[in-house]
């Protein structure tokens, strides 16, 4: 054999390869509406954890506008700092609600890691999946806001039929052919998954409320009512004459610094109301992954389709003010 | 027997949250002094501790007694955010709070009899003559 008949072979190997590749390639479709509510369900759900996370953190936010000396007993003889029962009582409550913020974390990675793999599917990947079911399903039971769990015995069984699908497309080392029946399974469980994050983020936005109306109590009946006592005492030492100035002069002082902390208030007002603004920003974003997700479920056979191309750029763009206003109100302020 | 709805529920504690809110629009021109405003503030954080107990009530009562309790609550609720906006007393805004605290701890409690019981010590507190 010659060098030149070596070099020719050399050349239709690598041909060879390159057309199998191709062959290979072609089986796949090019499915840039699934990509794209892949990325930009990925987007949004990335941003939730900080209104999770918030949950406890409003209660305990709400209990420290209780009054300095309702929170503390002085014990004699030895003098010491001893919560009194009823602060003691409000701080457990809120700690109490950690333990469902694992489980609304849980779900939102399910809500999170369903829109990831579609995604994967959709480029050919292999899909990854690192939840353990049986931590999932107890995080889900665990959920309890005073008594309250958004996630049923139903939607505990919706969310883990997603969770152990996607497990198995994982450990299957399943790609693109799979894609279709994900989005089938998506369809019968993916609602009652979100119905329950939209049911947290009712109950998220009560805590909310309440927090809101005890800041304006404290600011209202404690700060401005002291403030308003304050001004009639420096009015009377006034009209009393010089010998009082000193005396007005320190009221003075203390009304200053009320006047700081009333502002103050009205700072946590505008925080928690921007929270508030979120929370409904949260509960549409989840809405719009709902119905933009039948549209994908009802367009499953013509996934490539322009019609859904179009449809799901437009939910891309719906979405990243919704996000960015989320970020905006979860971002390290609290 | 029946069982109050969850959505009756949810409507229950929005009308006590709105309560709670209402409490905070007492214009500032109705004299007090910091003791009463402290007291009403106190009230106010512990009507928000109520209200967090009562979101998954579940009552469980006849028809008939269940549809008195809804009807009652509904009666009692509307009328002291009614009362509240025109008070010009904090003692009564005082009282109205501390009713409207009863009557959360008595919802929490589920019990028909000591929720109708309260709900007539609110209306009582926001002096209104109805019959619940």
């Amino acid at each position: 054999m010659n060098l030149t008949s070596i070099k020719y072979q050399r050349i239709l190997s690598v041909n060879i390869l390159l057309l199998i590749s191709y062959l290979l390639q072609s089986c796949t479709v090019n499915l840039p509406a699934v990509r794209e509510f892949s990325k930009a369900t990925v987007a949004s759900s990335s941003s939730f954890d900080g209104l999770v996370d918030d949950l406890p953190k409003s209660c305990f936010r709400r209990a420290s506008f209780t009054l300095p000396g309702d929170k503390f007993l002085l014990e004699p003889p030895k003098f010491e700092l001893e919560l009194t029962d009823t602060y003691s009582n409000r701080l457990l409550g809120c700690d109490k609600y950690k333990v469902s913020v694992l489980g609304i974390v849980e779900a939102q990675n399910v809500l999170q890691n369903y829109a990831e793999a579609l995604g994967k599917l959709a480029s050919d990947d292999v899909v990854t999946f690192s939840t353990e079911t049986a931590a999932l399903k107890n995080a889900l039971q665990s959920i309890d806001i005073d008594g309250q769990n958004p996630f049923n015995d139903a939607r505990v069984g919706a969310t883990m039929k997603i969770a152990e699908f996607i497990f198995n497309i994982a450990v299957k080392g399943y790609r693109q052919k799979k894609l279709k029946d994900t989005i089938e399974i998506g369809n019968e469980n993916l609602y009652e998954l979100v119905d329950g994050l939209n049911d947290f983020a009712i109950i998220y936005t009560k805590i909310l409320e309440s927090e809101k109306n005890t800041v304006k109590s404290y600011q209202k009946n404690v700060l401005k009512t002291e403030i308003i006592n304050l001004n009639k005492q420096i009015d009377n030492l006034e009209k009393m004459g010089k010998r009082f100035d000193s005396l007005v002069g320190l009221l003075e002082v203390r009304r200053d610094q009320l006047k700081g902390e009333v502002f103050e208030a009205e700072s946590s007002i505008i925080l928690v109301e921007e929270k508030q603004s979120g929370a409904k920003d949260y509960m549409m974003i989840l809405e719009k992954i709902s119905s933009t997700h039948k549209q994908l479920y009802e367009s499953r056979n013509d996934l490539d389709s322009q019609e859904l191309i179009d449809l799901i750029k437009s939910y891309s763009q719906e979405l990243i003010p919704l996000i960015k206003n989320i970020r905006h109100a979860f971002i390290e302020q609290s | 027997m029946t069982q109050l709805s969850s959505d009756e529920a949810q409507k229950i504690m929005d009308a006590l949250l709105k309560a709670q809110a209402d409490l905070n629009n007492l214009p500032l021109t109705i004299d007090r002094t910091p003791e009463e405003g402290e007291e009403l503030h106190r009230l106010v954080l512990a009507l928000g501790d109520e209200i967090d107990k009562i979101g998954n009530i579940a009552i469980v009562a006849t028809g008939e007694e269940l549809e008195r309790v809804v009807n009652g609550l509904s009666i009692a609720t509307e009328n002291a955010n009614g009362a509240i906006e025109t008070l010009n007393n904090i003692r009564k805004a005082i009282k109205i709070a501390t009713a409207l605290i009863g009557l959360a701890t008595a919802i929490a409690s589920q019990q028909p009899g000591p929720i109708l019981s309260a709900a007539k010590s609110v209306l009582n507190a926001a002096e209104f003559q109805v019959e619940i």
